[in-house]
């Protein structure tokens, strides 16, 4: 019903018909056919009432067939009645008759004053967007709405004719004016506003700019009782549709590389906008350092995100394919500039795992093994002994440095191919920040792990170690570091001390580590 | 001082709210993982014990599997979804597909419902698919383009590919009818297991910072490997070959919890002022009578997360290693901390909530049991009703799939030719 009063009112001229059909249907009926109560009903103030009253203006005696049933009719309201639905079939062409007979009809309805054009009962004049009946509306919001309607109708030719005189050009291998192209857009808007304020209908950016209109939006289909809905955005919605519609027909463009920005800004967590992305500037062979470029501030918004950093390495592996590994110096001064970008993005987010995994990336592809990574890694870890990241990167700088170390070797693998210089320097770094945070993790486990590569035993630090402790086991026993009774267990262990090794464990689970009481308790039952 | 509680009516509340009206628009953000938040949403109602009626179940269903790819899996969402002739141009994801087949698992009630559970799922295609997501190094890809595996080489992938062919596979024998070419399963042991760092615990490779998050997918990769594979209780399984120093392992697993200071944290985190997690003074004993409460991170020294109770524990689960962590406190950390007083978890403390920590918080407390929640699976992240359910999916999916060949066999068996012609000749 909703598109049927949409048709009757979309332009003026049907409007006029609409309004001229009640106006026939009225004139035929002569006084004494009118039900009296119709007459006496006060003026209506609403559309529907408005309706309603004419319904019964135009069905003689309905109010009181309603109201009594048809026995209890008087003799003259029956025939009227009777009559008037007796003229239906052959008023509405139902019933065909001969020229002269119908001649002979007409003559004696007219005589009779027989209404046979009636206005159906309960019209329905849709909803409007806010989901009000159109019937509630008082006059004037019906006159507003009418003309919007008409203004609307008016707009779409225009457009329609925009759309022909395009085509036209085209077809000619032409291009319409700019000044035909900007009204059109501001028709659009026009339209846009109107369909707004009508329907509700939002026409996005996208469906305004004629630049579009080839590409026939895909919108994303739910039933109402899809899980999960999302509060989307009209915006987001309009560009998804039409994302859809482009990836589908493997459009490489460049208007569909500024419609993936568009996206990526509100969803850059969509899985597939990226590797189009990465798709159209490869296929128009785009510069990488601009996309490079283009990207840090996208990845300066969204730090948490995880497909900046897949995109960035797949221009990285393009980009090496394409010239990086075949020009040295290129490859140097790209790996600088990244670096300098990663620096500035980990000065934010100091342990950005993304990061700092596309950071080991880069330094892999690009064989940029720098004594300036080592110092990042050093001032990073100056400014917080704690940033287990950073001494993580120190380690694979340290231990995959292919000039010194050996390829594909186990993370706690002995490695005979790493110089004893190095794993010095490396024990006297990690001894020098325990010494500064005797209770922090990272700084241990870095020893350790420096122990294990240089297949150096726990027993060399065991010295060491023995610092943070004393008197163990004695009432004025004293830990600095529960990390330090935790690498003596082992030691003692190994040296077949096994009660100094328990008395380790047990002190930590009872007195200088308690929280993880249940694994020093397993620890201890693992000793022989 | 009483024990924290559960506010159950407050986190039914909430989940009821995700379920049936919009999430807010910061959530179009998270729009390409809206299967990944249904099984959210479905699941923490399951876990509360909160029944669906008929017709959600059946829209569970409905949804889910409009969102499955005629190539095989499940697309992440409706925006990755198309329709009729351009339905192949759509793009499954394996997480995705992992979380439609346990909703499907889920949504089943009556044991009819679940014996027909993964009707409708193509089982062949599925499996395919995700043999094309293999890399020749063993990892798993996230997305097929262009007919290659892309994303992350990491164990999520990993994980989910164990645990989809643990769903959908069964045990069909090599020559069987229904039988589908396998993933390289031994090449994903051996990859899992190239993965433990020089501190025991596990991260995207072992040169990259160990991980919580990588640890635990890559722990429930192999014990999905080895769920009912009717390998013989002796047999070397996946969770010991994939492992390559559980010692070690167990040490980085241990060293994820801390005694949480809850009135320093809670100043520390309002002013924004740190990374790490806050160190208790070496050997202080003195708790007085205060609430004790273990927090958990995800790698050395970082500040405790809500989601890291749920890698973590989950992980002793699967390593069978309970015993290295206190419930009390850990409970007390989610309960007291990061609880939220309009239901829901936040990610630590003073955050609001958000669905995935929600979600892990409430699967954690159920992983501890005692709070009147379901009990939860710590290998599926979901009831163990609803892995019993799925199960039986399992069973039911492989007899039908019997039942169809042996109709075929049967229509070709001369047997029923000679009957059908015997048939004609009387006619």
């Amino acid at each position: 019903m909703v598109c049927a009063e949409r048709d009757f009112t979309l332009t003026k001229r049907t409007l006029m018909s609409v309004a001229s059909l009640h106006a026939t249907a009225i004139r035929q009926l002569t006084p004494a056919l009118l039900s009296s109560t119709a007459t006496t009903d006060a003026p209506p103030v609403t559309v529907g009432e408005r309706s309603k009253q004419r319904y019964y203006q135009t069905n003689p005696v309905e109010r009181r067939f309603e109201e009594v049933g048809f026995p209890g009719l008087t003799p003259a309201e029956k025939k009227t009645y009777t009559h008037s639905r007796l003229i239906l079939p052959v008023a509405n062409r139902q019933v065909s008759l001969s020229n002269k007979t119908d001649r002979e009809y007409w003559k004696q309805v007219t005589k009779e004053g027989l209404p046979c054009r009636r206005l159906k009962n309960n019209y329905s004049w849709g909803t409007d967007k806010h989901g009000r009946d159109v019937g509630t509306y008082r006059f004037e919001e019906l006159k507003k709405r009418s003309l919007s309607q008409a203004k609307l109708t008016a707009l779409t030719v225009l457009h329609r004719q925009f759309l022909l005189k395009r085509e036209a050009a085209r077809s000619k291998g032409a291009e319409l004016p700019q000044e035909d192209i900007d009204q059109e857009k501001k028709r659009r808007q026009e339209m846009a506003a109107l369909k707004r304020e009508l329907y509700g209908e939002i026409p996005g950016p996208l469906g305004n700019d004629p630049e579009w209109d080839d590409v026939i939006p895909i919108p994303q289909e739910e039933p109402q009782d899809a899980l999960a809905r999302i509060a989307y955005t009209d915006d987001y919605a309009e560009a998804v549709s039409y994302l859809r519609a482009v990836m589908a027909s493997e459009e490489y463009s460049p208007r569909c590389l500024r419609l993936t920005e568009h996206v990526i800004a509100m969803n850059p967590g969509h899985y597939t906008v990226w590797l189009y992305r990465f798709k159209i500037v490869s296929a128009l062979k785009l510069s990488i350092t601009d996309e490079i470029q283009w990207l840090n501030d996208v990845a300066l918004n969204h730090l948490k995100n995880y497909q900046i950093w897949h995109h960035r390495q797949l221009l990285l592996d393009h980009h090496f394919a394409n010239t990086l590994s075949s020009d040295a110096e290129a490859a140097k001064q790209f790996a600088k500039s990244e670096t300098d970008f990663i620096s500035k993005i980990l000065a934010k987010d100091t342990k950005n795992y993304h990061v700092w995994s596309y950071r080991q990336y880069l330094i892999t592809k690009l064989n940029y093994w720098s004594p300036f990574e080592l110092a990042t890694t050093q001032s990073m870890i100056e400014d917080d002994l704690r940033n287990n990241s950073a001494w993580s990167h120190r380690f694979f700088i340290v231990f995959s440095d292919p000039s010194h170390s050996t390829k594909g070797s186990a993370a706690t693998e002995y490695d005979p191919k790493v110089p004893g210089a190095i794993l010095d320097r490396e024990i006297a770094y990690a001894e020098e920040k325990i010494k500064l945070a005797p209770q922090n993790q990272s700084s241990w486990l870095y020893l350790r792990g420096v122990l294990a590569k240089g297949g150096r035993g726990l027993d060399t630090v065991g010295d060491f170690a023995s610092q943070f402790f004393s008197n163990l086991g004695a009432e004025d026993e004293e830990v600095t570091s529960s990390h330090a009774l935790d690498l003596m267990s082992e030691v003692y262990h190994k040296q077949g001390e096994i009660e100094k090794a328990k008395l380790c464990l047990v002190e930590l689970s009872e007195k200088w580590d308690p929280v993880r009481e249940g694994y020093w308790k397993y620890r201890l039952s693992e000793l022989k | 001082m009483s024990a924290p509680t559960l506010d159950k009516a407050k986190h039914v509340k909430f989940w009821q709210r995700c379920h049936k009206s919009f999430l807010p628009t910061a959530y179009t953000a998270s729009d390409s993982t809206r299967l990944t938040f249904a099984f959210f949403i479905i699941s923490a109602l399951d876990i509360l014990s909160v029944p669906l009626t008929a017709e959600d179940r059946a829209a569970v269903r409905t949804w889910v599997l409009s969102l499955q790819h005629p190539d095989g899996g499940f697309c992440g969402s409706p925006a990755h979804a198309l329709a009729g002739e351009n339905a192949s141009k759509g793009s499954a994801n394996i997480a995705a597909t992992f979380f439609a087949l346990i909703l499907l698992g889920m949504a089943a009630e009556t044991e009819e419902e679940q014996r027909s559970a993964f009707a409708g799922v193509d089982r062949k295609a599925v499996l395919l698919w995700l043999k094309k997501l293999q890399r020749s190094d063993g990892s798993f890809g996230q997305v097929l383009w262009e007919g290659e595996p892309t994303g992350g080489r990491d164990t999520r992938h990993s994980y989910l590919a164990s645990s989809i062919r643990w769903m959908l596979r069964g045990s069909v024998e090599r020559g069987d009818e229904n039988w589908v070419e396998d993933i390289d399963v031994e090449k994903m042991t051996e990859y899992i297991r190239g993965l433990q760092t020089y501190d025991g615990g596990i991260a995207e490779s072992s040169t990259e910072e160990s991980h919580a998050g990588y640890a635990y997918c890559a722990i429930s990769a192999l014990s999905m490997l080895d769920r009912n594979s009717g390998t013989p209780a002796n047999a070397k399984g996946a969770m010991d070959s994939g492992i390559a120093d559980r010692a070690m392992l167990l040490k980085f697993l241990a060293h994820r919890q801390f005694k949480y200071l809850s009135n320093t944290e809670a100043i520390a985190s309002e002013e924004g002022s740190t990374e790490n997690y806050l160190e208790a003074k070496l050997g202080d004993l003195s708790l007085g009578g205060e609430r004790a409460y273990t927090g958990f991170n995800g790698r050395w020294n970082k500040r405790a997360d809500t989601c890291y109770t749920w890698w973590a524990c989950s992980m002793f689960r699967l390593l069978d290693a309970d015993y290295n962590y206190d419930a009390v406190p850990t409970g007390n950390y989610l309960l007291d901390i990061t609880q939220h007083v309009i239901g829901g978890f936040g990610k630590a403390v003073g955050e609001p909530p958000d669905i995935y920590h929600s979600y892990l918080g409430l699967a954690t407390v159920g992983l501890i049991g005692g709070y009147d929640l379901k009990e939860v699976d710590a290998g599926l992240c979901c009831s163990t009703d609803t892995v019993r359910k799925i199960d039986v999916a399992r069973e039911g999916m492989l007899e039908s799939l019997k039942k169809q060949s042996e109709q075929r066999s049967g229509w070709e068996a001369e047997d029923f030719w000679g009957k059908a012609a015997n048939v004609v000749k009387v006619m």
